[in-house]
């Protein structure tokens, strides 16, 4: 298994190439692939000799023309390696714009660096080529061979990526015991001969780059593989069904989660006399949080096989595995069922492939079904209270682990339902000539609160405070003096804090009048700078629901010379609502103001993105305004 | 006073207890301590950490052993981090007798020690150059004890490691020993903020093998050397936290450095190890692979000529082979000090490390009839070059020095949109030594040009009472290359939104700016201002005309600073704002100019506002005339830029007539 900071390390280039020409200048392209395309992969292969269920050689020949800066991602090589995956051969060759060799880098010549950072051990290294080496446009060739010992992590073919053009790409599979099933998105079918596939393609234009929150609804060129029988570090698994990955997951750690008579005691002093399972969960998921800290380590077949529970007891330290398994023998201490479920934490569920069954997880987290609720644990997280599971694994679907019955889950989705901010401020404004500092109450939940919890836990106080002014969610605060009244709560995903602030445009008197900017916070400026370039299919990743609550005590005497009125506003559309209401009580002198703005979680698509931003402009006028007062 | 005295007496038995610095010992309420007596909120402290610096002979060979010991209390949860610990080292030094344990109270408040196996230890190769032992301690808790040792082995002893009595968590008592033999003679340089609580020298006595002082003919194997243990300590270190503008932060952490300044044999004479500067620099121009690379042929010696050969003035031809070069040889992103070879070859090759560019830059120079010379600079981020220890390790980079009409430019050719006279700003330290081997010359190669970025803002109202207008941002030297390069990487409008800040309520549209090559003028970006938001009907309006920023918010937020600020270059930023009033409108409100500037404007700020019938000017200047400024003027010009962001929110009151 890896964990959540080694994600990286299993990525591959996997352009392919095939050498047609050995006409390397920038100059031959047609013009028809330099449209949209800062890189093209010109006659590329990819060879993968599967040889037996634990041996196969992979071949790269590509040859990529780099056309522009963005493109240059493709100039730097990096390949990961191991007991598992050797690095055999690598050549790579610079030519410039004319197609004149000016640069040759061999295999020994790499930088090569532990994969590992600060705090995890890992015995998968990398060795990276720059192949960088002329002014602009120039082209690559890089040519490599692996060696693989094990088919468990086999990469899809993905000749191209946004931004890049192919010219001739070849995908050859040979695969003598049929050992390889594989899916083709965007090809044509194979042409198959003696158990050997070959997938071809020639003249693909560019796709335009899509920003960060566009839907990559267009299919780009895919192959995907997946071995059907595999051996990993002697230990041999299927994936015909999701329930043979999970029996090859459950197969090597069931046996370290067994509960010895330390952890038994240990869990007995931690519930005492309590008997409901839910209170019981959390009991125990809280002294893992307080007790346990992350740690990963990733050697040897110990990427996929969690430490024994009982060492992890002792340790009081481990990676996603161990601290899972740990946690699960501790609550089986407590006669508790629970489940480890497998995730990816790059894949949302809007994308995984429940058809084409694949090891492809990256994580795992902890489920426990009780008799009116399901809990989720993260068990790397010493922040989250029990049963969140936070951005980084919601919404997705996992491989439930079970003895007899794996299968695919839906992790919870969190949206505007959950994710909350809820702002209280209250101003004494009695005496107006006085600079009046602030005091915003705020209760945030659920997604919302993940951040900011982490930074008022975590961060030092200078740190927590420059985190929080540039918050999104909380845009327009400004001058924050103090962050005072933090309360992380251990249970729910609620972290409220205050914050002491002069905001400077929110009260001023001139003569008989009294005028204010009742408008702290926006969290709708920020919405409107992410989607203003957006053409394609997007994404409202994260729904949520913000409430903005002003009180000012106002001098006596005083009656509103704007019509209130006019300040009431309703903004409705698919994609959220915005609210403000005013509120005048002249005999106790009190205004209140309440903005609710509601952004709701879903799929924009292109037709309808104009109304989207039409929705957000109406809204953020509508955020803003001025209110006189006039003392009688 | 009453609460110094009450602070003293509260601490002082903290401090006793985090005393004890015995390896594997601690008293119960030590380990009760869950806060750091200098420093409430830290979430760890460093309670002892000692080196201590010996030699020996290996195999015949001489090498200096680093025996390290180091004691850290977890206090907060936030601090089990500090139980992951990684040792580094050359890798071709070694790293050895690595003991490792961790201390905690049982249930029956009882001090155990758990002593770490050799699987919580890991080796890694870090990279080609660094290994490390990484240490995982298990069982850590708050108030949990963590104490490590171990021992460097490296056959570099004149260059001795720094030690660094000062880290990012507080430090109680950090203790170096150096223990050298009668017959070396180590020159220690103490760089601290903090005094020296505790020094001493004592005499010792030790073995060393007779040959290897000459001595192999007395037919003792071994002979008795008398040496001297000095000990350096530096007591109750605060962390040092990092704020912006710095140039290397590690260059501020306390620290000692020694370097071998002479050598004495057993009958007494002494022979002075360090080399000169001038005796480096003859060995590195005669050096074939670097300095005799020079002056050869090929051609980019024809290009120079070439390309020279019409130019009368002698900065046109700087200025012109700096030109041929930067859009021939492309920079692979390598910072070198050498070349990887003959510059005729790197030239047709067509890209190269800095080393590779800025010789070829010097060779080209030099073919076109100009003084030039490489001169030897230092990574910023690696500390400033101690020009009293002489030795070449010391620089890791260079660039190209012209001298034209008795003037001096530095030039480095790993930018494309820098000027010739520009070196970059934010890449090495300001000392730099000129490879030549007459005479020892040290530059300052940083700039005291003044970069300038000035805002001009034309606002008013339009018809349907939003805020509109034109806008320009004009910049000089690095604040046109900060744009021109962002322009080149992200666009226009990235770049931008990237370095500026714009109000929430305008919308900047149609931004141009001058063509990115025209490197040598002044960058021109344009732009048109536009809002959504309506004024119509308000009786009163506000509005906050500084729509544009060059900074959002003040850089200077420590409490006190103990190292100084370092802006890189000194620059001035304006704002000038021109704002006309809508008809059927009156100004009631308006701010008041001001001015501020200390030490007799080396950082100033005015503010300046004036109505004069339908407009309103409102300019803003913040100047700063030199890039590095003391930390004893922290607080001042903290309070400038506060003054600065407070003028950012100024309101222009209109109210209907």
């Amino acid at each position: 298994m890896i964990n959540k900071h080694c994600i990286l390390l299993f990525v591959f280039c996997w352009q392919v190439s095939i050498v047609f020409s050995q006409s390397f200048s920038v100059l031959t392209i047609p013009d028809s692939l330099l449209e949209h395309a800062d890189a093209v992969v010109r006659n590329s292969t990819t060879e993968i000799d599967v040889k037996s269920k634990n041996s196969a050689v992979y071949k790269l020949d590509a040859t990529v023309s780099i056309l522009s800066k963005k493109g240059e991602k493709n100039a730097f090589v990096q390949l990961s390696y191991s007991k598992m995956m050797k690095i055999k051969s690598f050549k790579g060759e610079v030519y410039d714009k004319f197609g004149k060799l000016v640069y040759q880098i061999g295999k020994n010549e790499a930088k090569d660096y532990s994969a590992a950072d600060y705090s995890e051990i890992t015995d998968t290294r990398i060795k990276s080529w720059s192949l960088n080496k002329s002014v602009l446009p120039y082209t690559i060739r890089y040519v490599y061979e692996l060696e693989l010992d094990g088919l468990f992590v086999l990469p899809d073919w993905q000749p191209l990526d946004f931004g890049e053009s192919g010219q001739n790409l070849k995908l050859v599979l040979s695969d003598q015991n049929d050992l390889i099933k594989c899916k083709t998105t965007a090809l044509r079918n194979p042409l198959s001969e003696n158990n050997k596939k070959t997938w071809v393609i020639d003249g693909i234009r560019a796709l335009p780059q899509l920003n960060e929150l566009e839907l990559n609804d267009v299919e780009l060129p895919e192959v995907k593989l997946s071995a059907k029988v595999y051996e990993w570090y002697g230990i041999t698994g299927n994936s015909n069904t999701w329930s043979e990955i999970g029996n090859f997951y459950h197969s090597l750690n069931n046996e370290r989660v067994q509960v010895d008579l330390t952890i038994k005691n240990e869990v007995q002093k931690i519930i005492g006399n309590e008997i409901d399972k839910s209170t019981i969960v959390k009991k125990i998921y809280s002294h893992l949080q307080k007790n346990y800290r992350y740690v990963s380590i990733q050697l040897g077949l110990s990427g996929w096989q969690s430490e024994f529970a009982s060492l992890t007891f002792q340790k009081k330290y481990g990676d996603c595995k161990a601290l899972t398994s740990l946690m699960r023998a501790m609550l089986s201490a407590a006669n508790v069922k629970s489940y480890e479920v497998l995730i990816n934490t790059n894949i949302s569920a809007r994308s995984f492939d429940y058809n084409f069954v694949k090891q492809n997880f990256n994580h795992v987290i902890l489920v426990v079904p009780l008799e009116n609720d399901t809990c989720w644990l993260e068990c790397t997280s010493d922040l989250n209270p029990a049963g969140y599971l936070g951005s980084f694994t919601e919404s997705r679907t996992g491989l439930l682990i079970s003895e007899t019955n794996s299968r695919l889950i839906s992790t919870p989705t969190y949206n505007e339902t959950n994710n909350k901010i809820g702002v209280k401020t209250s101003l004494n404004a009695t005496d107006i000539k006085a600079q009046n500092e602030v005091v915003s109450y705020i209760s945030s939940k659920g997604e919302l609160q993940d951040d900011l919890r982490y930074a008022l836990s975590r961060l030092p106080k200078n740190e927590a405070l420059l985190f929080i002014s540039k918050f999104e969610y909380l845009k327009g605060v400004s001058n924050i003096q103090r962050i005072d009244n933090t309360v992380i709560d251990s249970f729910k995903p609620i972290t409220s804090f205050s914050i002491s602030h002069i905001p400077p445009n929110l009260m001023k008197s001139q003569g008989s009048r009294i005028f204010l900017q009742p408008s702290l916070f926006d969290p709708i400026g920020n919405l409107i700078d992410i989607y203003s370039d957006y053409k394609f299919n997007s994404s409202i990743r994260t729904g949520f629901e913000f409430t903005d609550t002003l009180d000012i005590l106002l001098p006596q005497n005083i009656e509103p010379e704007t019509n209130l009125m006019t300040k009431q506003f309703l903004v409705e559309s698919d994609f959220g609502v915005f609210k403000s209401e005013v509120y005048f009580d002249q005999r106790n002198n009190n205004l209140q103001i309440i903005k609710k703005f509601i952004l709701k979680e879903q799929k924009v698509k292109q037709p309808d993105l104009a109304s989207f931003k039409i929705f957000l402009e109406d809204a953020k006028k509508k955020l803003s305004y001025s209110l006189v007062f006039k003392t009688m | 006073m009453k609460k110094n005295i009450l602070l003293i007496l509260l601490t002082l038995p903290i401090l006793n207890i985090c005393g004890q610095t015995e390896w594997g010992k601690a008293e119960k309420n030590q380990l009760d301590v869950r806060v750091c007596p200098i420093d409430s909120n830290a979430k760890g402290m460093v309670i002892y950490d000692k080196q201590t610096i010996n030699f020996k002979i290996d195999n015949r060979e001489l090498h200096t052993y680093y025996k390290n010991y180091k004691r850290i209390q977890i206090l907060k949860k936030e601090g089990f981090d500090l139980g992951n610990v990684m040792i580094t080292a050359n890798a071709k030094d070694a790293i050895f007798n690595v003991e490792a344990q961790i201390l905690n109270l049982n249930e029956k408040g009882v001090v155990i020690v758990s002593k770490l196996d050799a699987k919580q230890i890991f080796d890694e190769k870090v990279s080609d150059n660094v290994i490390a032992k990484k240490i995982i301690f298990p069982n850590v808790k708050e108030g949990s004890i963590i104490e490590y040792s171990y021992t460097i082995k490296t056959e570099r002893f004149r260059f001795l490691n720094d030690w660094y009595f000062q880290s990012d968590i507080p430090t109680l008592n950090s203790t170096v020993v150096l223990r050298t033999p009668y017959f070396f003679q180590y020159t220690a340089l103490l760089k601290s903020k903090y005094d020296i609580s505790d020094q001493k020298a004592e005499i010792f006595t030790e073995k060393w093998p007779s040959y290897f002082l000459g001595m192999g003919s007395t037919g003792q194997a071994e002979v008795d050397v008398q040496g001297t243990a000095k000990t350096f300590t530096v007591k109750n270190l605060p962390a040092l936290e990092k704020e912006e503008y710095v140039d290397c932060l590690e260059d501020h952490l306390a620290r000692i450095e020694f370097v071998l300044s002479k050598r004495i044999s057993p009958n007494g004479e002494v022979t002075d190890l360090a080399k000169s500067w001038s005796e480096i620099l003859e060995e590195l121009t005669k050096d074939p692979e670097f300095g005799l690379l020079l002056g050869g042929v090929g051609a980019h010696i024809k290009e120079a000529k070439t390309i020279t050969e019409n130019s009368t003035l002698d900065l046109d031809k700087v200025k012109s082979i700096y030109e041929h070069v930067i859009s021939k040889v492309k920079w692979d992103k390598r910072v070198r000090l050498l070349p990887r070879g003959n510059l005729a070859k790197i030239y047709s090759d067509g890209f190269g490390s800095s080393s590779d560019i800025n010789m070829i830059l010097v060779d080209m120079f030099k073919a076109a009839g100009l003084e030039s010379d490489p001169v030897l600079i230092r990574s910023r981020y690696r500390g400033k070059v101690q020009k009293q220890f002489p030795d070449f390790s010391q620089f890791s980079n260079l660039i190209a020095y012209v001298r034209v009409d008795s003037n001096d430019y530095f030039i480095d050719g790993t930018s494309t949109f820098l000027p010739f006279n520009l070196p970059k700003y934010n890449v090495f330290t300001s000392s730099g030594l000129r490879m030549n081997h007459k005479k020892v010359e040290w530059f300052n190669v940083g700039t005291n040009i003044n970069s300038v970025a000035k805002i001009f803002l034309n606002l008013s109202m339009n018809a349907e009472m939003k805020l509109a207008g034109k806008g320009m941002i004009q910049t000089t030297d690095y604040e046109s290359s900060n744009i021109r390069s962002m322009v080149s990487d992200k666009g226009i409008d990235e770049a931008i939104k990237e370095l500026f800040y714009t109000n929430k309520e305008v919308k900047l549209i149609d931004l141009k700016a001058d063509p990115l090559i025209d490197i040598y003028k002044p960058l021109r970006t344009s732009f048109t201002i536009a809002s959504d938001k309506s004024y119509s009907g308000e009786d009163v309006i506000y509005i906050n005309p500084f729509i544009l920023l060059h900074r959002e918010e003040n850089s200077f937020k420590l409490k006190e600073r103990t190292y100084p600020i370092n802006f890189a270059y000194p620059f001035t930023e304006t704002i000038n704002v021109s704002f006309t009033i809508p008809d059927g409108y009156k100004v009631t409100d308006l701010p008041k100019s001001t001015k501020t500037e200390i030490e007799g404007g080396l950082v100033s700020f005015t503010f300046f506002v004036e109505n004069i019938d339908k407009v309103v000017q409102i300019n803003t200047t913040l100047t700063v005339k030199e890039k590095d400024i003391s930390s004893n003027l922290y607080d001042a010009v903290k309070s400038i830029f506060e003054k600065l962001q407070q003028s950012y929110q100024s309101l222009i009151v209109l109210e209907k007539l």
